[in-house]
């Protein structure tokens, strides 16, 4: 708005010299004046003033002679530059793809669904009401996404909380806070890893931010592959998380199998690991291209040469994600391997840890419980170290020293794989003396179990070997034990969960890592005992998940069997610099660069020299220790 | 509340001005509608202090900056009229004689200084006085009503912390271009 104002500067106290503009100043005067005009541009405090507003002078005029003399200025505002954004035009939406449902999640003139208050609820409760007030998760876009158009998108939408209140959406239960923020953290990426600690929800993050992609209209096709015992969880958590999404199972026979890569029209397809190799014909095929690619359990591809591996890095798709609790399991190696298929090329094998962790800061999402699960009943780590039985230690002690002394014989012919030969079967020595089926560990978990049943909890006992939890079993019979492993057929594993949730006598459920470690929700149970020691602290950790996850009725008790100076003892303290590998590279902090487990370090089981010959990988000892379990 | 009231009011215009560190004050404009969901979004090029004006408009230089020049350059560009213009902005309030839409005031709740808002219609939202400046025709009750059932799903400090996001992400991406 233009402004006009009376200028008049004294002439009487002319002061051209003075270093202070304010002895120059104009002044609103309107009295009449007594002094002469003077030309107003020759002050620096004038110059000041028509540099920054050059129409200050728009117009002089001299008035007539009889009146005072007045100079007239006429001050016109700058026009201001701005910036506009309008929603129905521009952001992600109108370039993404339309999917088949209505896109109004992001429609500022969307209807809202009538809620049943009722039922709002039992939903919500009063307590995550409160919550709702106290947080605000916005979703902010990636660091890839350059255009301030698109970032602006994001940040503009009201909190993911406000968004998703049921009014558009229903949701079976409020989500935590965390879970908004995973969801936020995925709904802008075209790659992201979602690597949080088991139990947190990756699954319903996954879906609901798949809802709403599919909801927005930004996709409309989704490919997810799992391993195949959780497939049917991932339809019952679709059921649950976003009922009006269509999802199939891709299954049955080749020409079934067939039918569903080519033909079936359901936004989500769900298909297993062990099918891809056989369907790499069609799962990559140039007409199957997907908007999203995700994979659960993603350490599966973790060694980026296996078959696997290869075909899901060669699926036509526009976004990729990765979910997994245990991005690294050995090494650096096996988060290179995840990042070949999410986001191709941003790390590789010869980075450093601190390298690592900044090149995947913004592609990388890790909560553990202990941060974000304030509340959640505490997870109690108890090691109990036992003594060798007499029978035992002679065995052992026995096969420790012939077995060093026929590696060290084996010169430069020895690899790692004839390590662990000796470390395996000293572990089963430490499990059950093999002349006369004697051990400490089955005499403490019995007094455990004793303890267990008493106060009318349940436990879960892992191992490594299915022959032990058979041992275990029969030494067990009073708790009326379920066995669950790799010997038993697909087809019965989820009758008897079911049996080992339902029947209050069925007090224990016997698991092997392999068959046991992801995918289940036994959050009933508030015991798990490790009757040995996995060589891998991830494995651990998703064995112990199965029970402290969220729904966790109290607080879990988790009791690691040891027995004392051996070499279960040794490979503890392996296990705990590898999780300290992990926290390094995952963790925010600035802890000094460590490095993985080194040959020497391995070697070093035994005080044996390294020698000169060809070294089996790790990966690959590792893939074994798995077929043995 | 009838139910023509309650829908009465289709759009909100939250506006304020943000203060940047050395490059001056920014004024920004969020049009959502009842539901929260943002129809526009406006922002102006950092406002420098200008000496010369300071001076002129002395006690009222603010409401001149703030109302004048920053807040009619941001609805100018509205093509969405919004129902109501909320602000947070005491500054802002001189607005009210330069357009025809009605204007409420949202005291923030950490306000240093005391609003006088006597002969305003007034009601609290959780702790926070919020003041129909003017009404423009419609009736202070509905435009009350209105704002609090929007209340009722976003708390009235939430579009302005969009907003002030959105500016502080427009210049952090301007800085690095």
């Amino acid at each position: 708005m233009d402004q006009y104002f009376k200028l008049t500067e004294s002439l009487n106290h002319p002061s051209p010299s003075s270093e202070d503009p304010r002895d120059h100043v104009l002044r609103a005067d309107t009295g009449p004046p007594k002094i002469k005009p003077i030309v107003l541009d020759t002050t620096s405090w004038n110059q000041a003033i028509e540099s920054q507003l050059p129409e200050l002078l728009s117009s002089w005029q001299a008035e007539s002679p009889d009146k005072p003399p007045v100079v007239s200025a006429r001050f016109k505002g700058r026009r201001i530059k701005t910036s506009s954004y309008y929603f129905s035009e521009t952001g992600p939406a109108k370039r993404g793809n339309r999917s088949s449902i209505a896109a109004d999640l992001f429609d500022p003139y969307a209807p809202e669904r009538v809620a049943d208050p009722v039922n709002e609820e039992r939903k919500s409760g009063a307590k995550s009401k409160e919550k709702k007030v106290a947080t605000r998760t916005r979703m902010k876009a990636p660091a890839d996404v350059i255009k301030l158009e698109d970032r602006l998108f994001y940040l503009l939408q009201p909190p993911l909380e406000n968004l998703l209140d049921g009014k558009t959406m229903e949701f079976p239960f409020e989500p935590f806070p965390f879970q908004y923020a995973g969801i936020a953290f995925l709904f802008p990426r075209n790659s992201a890893i979602l690597a949080d600690e088991m139990g947190l929800g990756k699954t319903m993050q996954a879906i609901a931010t798949v809802r709403m992609l599919l909801r927005a209209g930004f996709i409309k096709s989704v490919l997810i592959i799992c391993p195949k015992p959780l497939v049917t969880n991932w339809q019952r958590e679709f059921k649950s998380w976003a009922p009006e999404i269509t999802v199939a199972a891709i299954k049955g026979n080749q020409h079934q199998r067939a039918w569903h890569w080519k033909t079936e029209s359901a936004m989500v397809k769900l298909a297993n690991y062990e099918l891809l190799t056989r369907d790499e014909a069609l799962v990559t095929a140039p007409e199957n291209e997907f908007d999203l690619v995700i994979l659960d359990e993603a350490q599966r591809i973790k060694n980026k040469a296996n078959a696997t591996s290869e075909v899901v890095h060669r699926i036509n798709r526009k976004r990729s994600w990765a979910l997994t609790g245990t991005p690294i399991e050995n090494g650096v190696e096996d988060l290179v391997g995840i990042c070949e298929f999410a986001a191709k090329g941003t790390v590789s094998s010869g980075m450093t840890a601190r390298e690592m962790r900044v090149r995947v800061k913004d592609l990388i999402l890790r909560r553990t419980k202990d941060v974000v699960m304030k509340d959640m009943p505490p997870r109690l780590m108890r090691d109990a170290e036992l003594e060798l039985s007499p029978e035992q230690q002679i065995s052992y002690d026995g096969a420790e020293k012939d077995g060093v002394l026929r590696l060290n014989d084996m010169g430069d012919e020895l690899t790692i794989k004839h390590v662990f030969e000796l470390v395996l079967r000293l572990k089963q020595i430490c499990n059950f003396d093999p002349a006369t089926g004697m051990s400490s560990k089955i005499e403490r978990l019995k007094a455990d179990m004793e303890e267990v049943a008493a106060s009318g909890q349940k436990a879960i006992v892992f191992s490594q070997w299915v022959d032990s939890l058979e041992v275990i079993g029969k030494q067990l019979t009073v708790h009326r034990p379920l066995e669950y492993h790799g010997r038993i057929p697909s087809k019965q594993r989820d009758p008897i969960l079911k049996e080992f949730k339902e029947n209050p006598e069925r007090k224990v459920l016997l698991m092997s890592y392999g068959a046991g470690a992801v995918g289940l929700n036994l959050q009933f149970c508030r015991y798990v005992f490790l009757f040995d020691r996995w060589w891998n602290p991830a494995i651990e950790d998703q064995a112990i998940n199965r029970a402290h996850r969220i729904g966790a009725a109290g607080s879990v008790t988790i009791t690691r069997m040891i027995m004392a100076g051996t070499i279960e003892q040794r490979i503890h303290q392996i296990l705990e610099e590898k999780r300290e590998l992990f926290r390094e590279i995952l963790s925010d902090g600035d802890t000094p660069a460590k490095r993985g487990l080194s040959r020497n370090e391995i070697f070093g089981l035994f005080d044996l020299t390294t020698p000169k010959g060809k070294i089996t990988p790790v990966n690959e000892v590792e893939d074994e220790l798995g077929k043995a379990a | 509340m009838t139910q023509a009231t309650t829908h009465s009011l289709q759009s909100f215009g939250f506006m304020t001005v943000v203060e940047l560190p050395s490059l001056g004050h920014c004024g920004g404009l969020l049009v959502v509608s009842r539901i929260g969901r943002p129809i526009e979004f406006h922002c102006t090029a950092p406002v420098a202090t200008n000496r010369a004006q300071q001076i002129m408009y002395g006690e009222t230089y603010s409401g001149f900056l703030f109302s004048d020049q920053i807040g009619m350059a941001l609805i100018d560009k509205a093509r969405e009229r919004p129902s109501v213009f909320i602000t947070d902005c005491s500054e802002m309030l001189p607005l009210t004689e330069l357009i025809d839409n009605p204007l409420v005031f949202a005291e923030p709740v950490d306000s240093k200084t005391e609003f006088d808002g006597s002969g305003l219609k007034h009601f609290d939202l959780s702790g926070q006085s919020v003041y129909c400046v003017n009404h423009r025709g419609a009736d202070a009750t509905s435009i009350s009503q209105g704002v609090q059932e929007f209340a009722s799903r976003l708390p009235l400090d939430e579009p302005f912390e969009r907003i002030r996001q959105a500016i502080e992400e427009a210049h952090s991406v301007l800085r690095a271009a």
